[in-house]
C-alpha cells in the first residue's frame, strides 16, 4: 500500500546540519497496525511528516498505491492528504472557531464530499464516544476528548491510511487505553494505521512494532 | 456546501474566525470605517455643494447677474445662502446694460427683506420681477402653471412653509401661493417671487397695514439678470458691462461655483488628506495585524494543510478575512457619514458657508462604490503579503513551530 525507500531527511539549524531520518525503508501493507516507538528527537514525527506529505524527504521515495507522493503537484498532494492520508497529532488540532461537529466535518470540504456529511460526522463522534458534544467548542473538551474528536475527523473522508503522531503523548495513563481501544476498533474495521509513540506500552495494540533511534528504523517482533 | 443543515466551507470558517477575535477586528474595521467615511464625506460635501450650485444657478437661468458694486457680497449671500437683504441701484442701469453689445435680454429684479411673515419665524427674501421682461421665472410658470402669475400670486421656495392655494402675509398684504420651486440648496429655497407691481402695492399698503412700513423708491432695482446673445462670450460681455458701468458688479455663475469651491477647498483638502493619511497608516498597520493573526494561527494553518487545504485555500482564507473586515468597516463608515451629514446638513452648510443639496441616488451610489472600493483595496493590498506567506508555509514546519 505504502512503500518508502531510502528516506533521508536533513535539517539545517543555524550552521549545523541535523540528520533527522537516516535511510529508512518501510513497507506498509493494507490493514496493518504499525507502531513506531522511540525517544523524543529520534525522527518519528519527521518520518510521519514525510509519509503524510507534509515535509519532503531530502532523499528517497514514498509510493502510495504505486504513486510517488512527492512528485505530485502541491495541489494534487493536498488532495491526497484530504482523501487518502489522514494525520492525527499529539494535540487535537481542532480549529478553535468551529464546533466539534464542524471540525469533524471540515475535511470533507477539501475532499469534495460534503453531501450528508453531518450524518457521518455524528456517527463517527458516536464511535469515539463524543455523542452529545457535537455543538461544543474545542476549548470545552478535555485533552483526551480533543484527541477523540481528531480521530473522528481523520476518518471523515474514509482514508486509506491513518498516520498518528504520538496522539497519547499528553494524556493521563488511564485515558491512553480508551484512545488506543478506538484505534484498535478502527483497525478491526479494516483501516491501515501507523502510530508513533514514545511509550513502548502500546505494543500490545500493534501487529508490528518498530523502533526508531537516531533517525534509523529497526523492526521488532510484536 | 452543506450536509443536513450544517454549513461548512471557506465562508463559514472566515465568518467564525472573524467572530472569534472581536476586539482586534473592531479596531481594524474602524480603520476601514474611517477611510471610507472620510472619503465619502469629502465627496458628499463637494458633490452636495456643486449639485446645489448647478441646480440653483440653472433655476436662476441667467448667464450674468448685475448688482450694485458695493452690494456684490450681499447679493452673493442672497443667492447662495438666502440671507435676506434689501439693496437697490438706479433702474437706468437696466437700459444701459440692455444696450451693451452681446446682451440678448435683460430683466430687473428687486430684493426686499421681510421683517416678519406669516410663513416664517425668520425674515425671508422677497424677489420682485417684471413679467414683461423676465426670462427666468416666466418660462417655469408657463411649464408648471400654464401661464403667468395673477395679481397677488406668489411662487415660494422649497423651504417656505405653506401649500399651493394658501395665503401668506407680507407687510400686511395678503398673497396667494401659486406654486413651489424645487429644492436647490441655495438662497432660492427661502425666497418668495412676486410681481413688481404687487410689490409696489404691498409697499404702499404697508403704511397702513404693516407694523413697520416699507419704502420702495421709484425707479430703483436690485439686480439685472442677463441672457447673453448665443454668439457672444459671457465673460467678454461681463467685461464690457464692467467697463461701461463702473458702479456695478457683474457676477457670473462660474464665478460663484469657483467661489464656493474655494470656500470648500480647505475642508475637502483636509478630508482627502485625512483619507490619504489614514490609508497610508492603515496599509502597513493592517498588514502587521494580518501578519500577527496569521502568525498566531500558524499551527491552525498547518493543521488545515494537513487536512488537505491547498495553498490557494489558505491564501483565500486570509485574504477573505481582510476583505470581509474592509467591507463591513467600509459600510459602517459610509453609513455613519450618511447619518451625520444627513442629520446635520444645514449646520454643516452654514458653518462651511456653502449651499448644499443632497446628491442624487446615482451620485450616492457612485460615491458609496468608490469609498467601498478604497476600503476593499486597502484591505486587499494589506493582506496580500500575510496571505501569501501563510499559504507558502510548509505544513510540517507550521505545525512544529506552532507547537513551540
Amino acid at each position: 500500500m505504502m512503500v518508502a525507500t531510502g528516506l533521508v531527511k536533513r535539517f539545517t539549524i543555524g550552521s549545523t546540519e541535523v540528520l533527522a531520518v537516516d535511510g529508512v525503508d518501510l513497507d506498509i501493507k493494507k490493514g496493518d497496525f504499525d507502531l513506531i516507538t522511540g525517544v523524543e528527537g529520534s525522527g518519528k514525527s519527521t518520518l510521519l511528516g514525510m509519509l503524510g506529505g507534509l515535509t519532503p524527504p531530502s532523499e528517497g521515495n514514498i509510493l502510495l498505491q504505486g504513486q510517488n507522493i512527492w512528485t505530485l503537484s502541491g495541489t494534487r498532494r493536498a488532495h491526497l492528504r484530504a482523501t487518502e492520508i489522514s494525520l492525527i497529532f499529539s494535540f487535537s488540532g481542532l480549529l478553535p472557531t468551529l464546533t466539534v461537529l464542524e471540525n469533524v466535518m471540515f475535511p470533507s470540504v477539501f475532499a469534495g464530499t460534503m453531501v450528508h456529511i453531518d450524518k457521518k460526522a455524528h456517527r463517527l463522534l458516536q464511535l469515539v464516544g463524543l455523542s452529545g458534544k457535537e455543538d461544543l467548542g474545542p476549548d470545552c473538551l478535555s485533552p483526551d476528548e480533543g484527541i477523540r474528536a481528531s480521530i473522528a475527523r481523520a476518518l471523515i473522508n474514509d482514508p486509506s491510511i491513518i498516520l498518528a503522531d504520538d496522539p497519547v503523548r499528553d494524556l493521563d495513563p488511564e485515558k491512553v487505553t480508551g484512545i488506543m481501544e478506538i484505534f484498535a476498533t478502527i483497525h478491526r474495521e479494516g483501516k491501515t494505521i501507523v502510530l508513533a509513540s514514545r511509550t513502548t506500552e502500546l505494543e500490545s495494540f500493534a501487529q508490528r512494532v518498530m523502533r526508531m533511534e537516531r533517525g534509523k528504523l529497526s523492526e521488532q517482533i510484536a | 456546501m452543506s450536509g443536513m443543515g450544517k454549513s461548512i466551507g471557506l465562508g463559514s470558517l472566515t465568518w467564525n474566525n472573524l467572530r472569534n477575535r472581536p476586539y482586534r477586528n473592531i479596531a481594524t474595521m474602524l480603520c476601514f470605517a474611517f477611510i471610507a467615511g472620510s472619503l465619502i464625506s469629502a465627496h458628499f460635501l463637494v458633490g452636495g455643494a456643486t449639485n446645489s450650485l448647478h441646480s440653483g444657478l440653472s433655476r436662476i437661468g441667467a448667464d450674468l447677474l448685475v448688482v450694485p458694486r458695493e452690494y456684490s457680497a450681499t447679493a452673493e449671500a442672497v443667492i447662495l445662502k438666502g440671507q435676506p437683504s434689501t439693496f437697490v441701484f438706479d433702474s437706468s442701469h437696466l437700459e444701459e446694460v440692455a444696450r451693451i453689445q452681446g446682451v440678448d435680454r435683460a430683466a430687473p429684479q428687486l430684493y426686499i427683506q421681510t421683517l416678519s411673515a406669516s410663513c416664517c419665524s425668520i425674515p425671508v427674501q422677497l424677489i420682485a420681477y417684471d413679467p414683461a421682461r423676465d426670462f427666468t421665472i416666466t418660462p417655469w410658470l408657463e411649464s408648471r402653471l400654464g401661464g403667468p402669475l395673477a395679481k397677488d400670486e406668489i411662487i415660494i421656495g422649497s423651504r417656505i412653509i405653506g401649500n399651493v392655494g394658501e395665503t401668506l402675509l407680507f407687510y400686511g398684504h395678503e398673497f396667494t401661493i401659486a406654486g413651489r420651486l424645487e429644492p436647490t440648496g441655495m438662497g432660492l429655497d427661502s425666497s418668495v417671487f412676486l410681481r413688481m407691481e404687487d410689490a409696489a402695492v404691498m409697499a404702499e399698503e404697508s403704511r397702513t397695514k404693516a407694523a413697520e412700513a416699507i419704502s420702495l423708491p421709484a425707479n430703483q432695482i436690485s439686480s439685472v439678470l442677463i441672457m447673453v446673445d448665443p454668439d457672444s462670450d459671457p465673460s467678454e460681455v461681463a467685461a464690457r458691462i464692467q467697463a461701461t458701468i463702473p458702479d456695478v458688479r457683474v457676477i457670473a455663475p462660474n464665478y460663484l461655483i469657483m467661489k464656493v469651491t474655494d470656500q470648500l477647498e480647505a475642508t475637502t483638502h483636509l478630508l482627502y488628506l485625512a483619507t490619504i493619511s489614514v490609508t497610508l497608516i492603515a496599509l502597513p498597520l493592517i498588514a502587521v495585524i494580518s501578519s500577527m493573526v496569521a502568525s498566531e494561527r500558524r499551527r491552525d494553518i498547518g493543521v488545515l494543510r494537513a487536512l488537505g487545504a491547498s495553498r490557494p485555500f489558505i491564501f483565500r482564507l486570509i485574504f477573505l478575512e481582510s476583505i470581509s473586515l474592509a467591507v463591513i468597516g467600509g459600510l459602517i463608515g459610509i453609513f455613519t457619514s450618511f447619518v451625520i451629514i444627513f442629520s446635520f446638513q444645514d449646520l454643516i452648510a452654514a458653518s462651511l458657508q456653502i449651499p448644499f443639496l443632497w446628491p442624487s441616488p446615482e451620485e450616492l451610489l457612485v460615491a458609496t462604490g468608490m469609498a467601498l472600493l478604497l476600503a476593499i483595496t486597502v484591505g486587499g493590498v494589506s493582506s496580500l503579503y500575510p496571505a501569501y506567506r501563510s499559504s507558502m508555509l510548509e505544513p510540517y514546519e507550521a505545525i512544529r513551530r506552532g507547537e513551540i
